[in-house]
């Protein structure tokens, strides 16, 4: 059991290691993306065609 | 405590507690997408949720068993299987979507991957479940959960035609343009969000851990209709909040990091700070309350000892349930799988699955034999079985509105 339950352990840590390095280079793009959605929303609305 | 702060709390609590991760992420695209033209849902949804919580509630108060106990017994073990099965699925995916939420508010603040915050947002809901009791579970999310009220203060500051957000609850303009496959998806997703499966679970088994009685029909019904009502206007003002910035500017907000965005125009670095403690304690509130209600649901059905106020060694399989079902949400949350689509899948899988929690409720609040005088009356009949039509609807719909939609992207 206790082996078991290293081995879950041992794989969750992996995974979560893995995953972080992975997704951590798309948090800069999101930023980016954030920041020009704030530069647009700041400009004001169009005006509706009539 | 007197009987008035109880309700004040109740209802406060109920309030606070509202939002998760299915509201902050359907609204906000709902408003993005189709600005005003979704919050007949919110009619729909909360209308719905207070129904069938106030009925979950009745149940517990009058047999003094939860909602899956009596399942079981008064409908048989297959039926109750179906239920248990769907609704375990469902919780499952809930407390990952939760999670991912808490981990996405701390990407926010941090700049770290919200990954990197998996694991101790699943160590801290953890020990809080090990350690805590249930009311402080209950109250002390909700309360420190009362910041997401921010979107209240931003809507108000953004100023739409509040008529038009009024009249829009009633008779919906869908945006020209829209892909009505699309629009439909959304609705349900937001039905799905407003009415997770886990909320009855958690309410009914609330109600045997706080050892309601039959004085507590009251507070039943006022936390319910006043609790929910006022949690209510909160996603009605995040919707307008998203329709007010990204509609009008025709800006899509797909990222979760997106949602605080109005908040900052509107109100400042301080308003996304109060945001970010509300939004944490909102997700983290409800990744308790659906890691409880998964154990919760398990342990009822094979008739193991339950209760968070128990001694973890009193309930060894309630505990070790609850334990095993948060490492699997943890699992799941560090593949990587987009959390926002995730969030998107859930809570459309959780009006899907809506009738087979709702039905088996319905006709337990029905039968003489557990609820005596306390059975449903006519009035409460009619709006079960409009509730019921419409989830149903809802439930032949979902796979192929998901199918034309193209996974609601539209």
């Amino acid at each position: 059991m206790a082996k078991l339950a290293g081995a879950v352990l041992l794989a969750v840590l992996a995974l979560w290691i893995l995953s972080g390095i992975r997704t951590q280079s798309s948090v800069g793009t999101q930023q980016a993306t954030v920041q020009a959605q704030q530069t647009a929303i700041a400009r004001p609305a169009p005006t509706p065609t009539p | 405590m007197g009987r008035i702060s109880s309700l004040a709390l109740g209802i406060v609590t109920a309030v606070g507690g509202f939002v998760d991760m299915g509201e902050l992420v359907t609204c906000s695209q709902a408003g993005a997408q189709y600005q005003f033209s979704l919050l007949w849902t919110v009619v729909v949804g909360v209308l719905g949720i207070m129904v069938y919580a106030d009925m979950s509630g009745r149940v517990a108060i009058t047999s003094g068993r939860t909602l899956v106990d009596i399942i079981r017994e008064r409908l048989g073990w297959r039926i109750a299987t179906i239920s248990l099965v769907v609704a375990t699925l469902v919780n499952v995916l809930t407390i990952v979507i939760e999670i991912s939420g808490m981990a996405l508010v701390l990407q926010i603040v941090t700049g770290l991957s919200y990954i990197w915050w998996i694991v101790p947002a699943g160590i801290v809901i953890g020990g809080v479940l090990w350690f805590s009791s249930f009311k402080l579970i209950e109250n002390g999310a909700s309360l420190l959960g009362l910041g997401i009220l921010v979107f209240v203060v931003a809507a108000i500051k953004l100023g739409p035609s509040w008529g038009n957000v009024a009249s829009q609850m009633i008779l919906p303009n869908i945006p020209s343009g829209s892909s009505l496959p699309a629009y439909l998806f959304a609705a349900v997703s937001l039905l799905g969000a407003f009415m997770t499966p886990y909320e009855l679970y958690f309410y009914s088994s609330g109600a045997i851990e706080e050892r309601w009685t039959g004085n507590d029909f009251i507070t039943n019904r006022v936390t319910t209709v006043v609790g929910f009502t006022f949690g209510s206007l909160i996603v009605i003002c995040m919707m307008v909040v998203s329709a007010q910035t990204f509609f009008i500017h025709g800006v899509k907000s797909q990222l979760f990091a997106s949602i605080p965005v109005p908040i900052v125009a509107s109100l400042g670095i301080g308003g996304l700070a109060v945001f970010a403690f509300g939004g944490l304690a909102d997700t983290g509130g409800a990744a308790l309350e659906s890691t409880l209600s998964s154990a919760y649901t398990i342990a009822q059905f094979f008739g193991w000892d339950w209760g968070q106020d128990h001694n973890p060694r009193q309930a060894p399989g309630f505990v070790f349930t609850y334990l095993v079902a948060l490492l699997v949400a943890v699992i799941i949350a560090l593949t990587g799988f987009d959390p926002v689509k995730l969030t998107i899948y859930t809570t459309a899988l959780a009006a899907f699955s809506l009738p087979f929690t709702f039905i088996p409720l319905f006709i337990v609040a029905n039968d003489r034999t557990y609820m005596g005088d306390a059975r449903n009356g006519t009035l409460t009949n009619i709006a079960c079985i409009f509730f019921l039509i419409v989830l149903s609807i809802v439930t032949i719909a979902t796979i192929p509105l998901f199918i034309l939609s193209g996974g609601g992207g539209g």
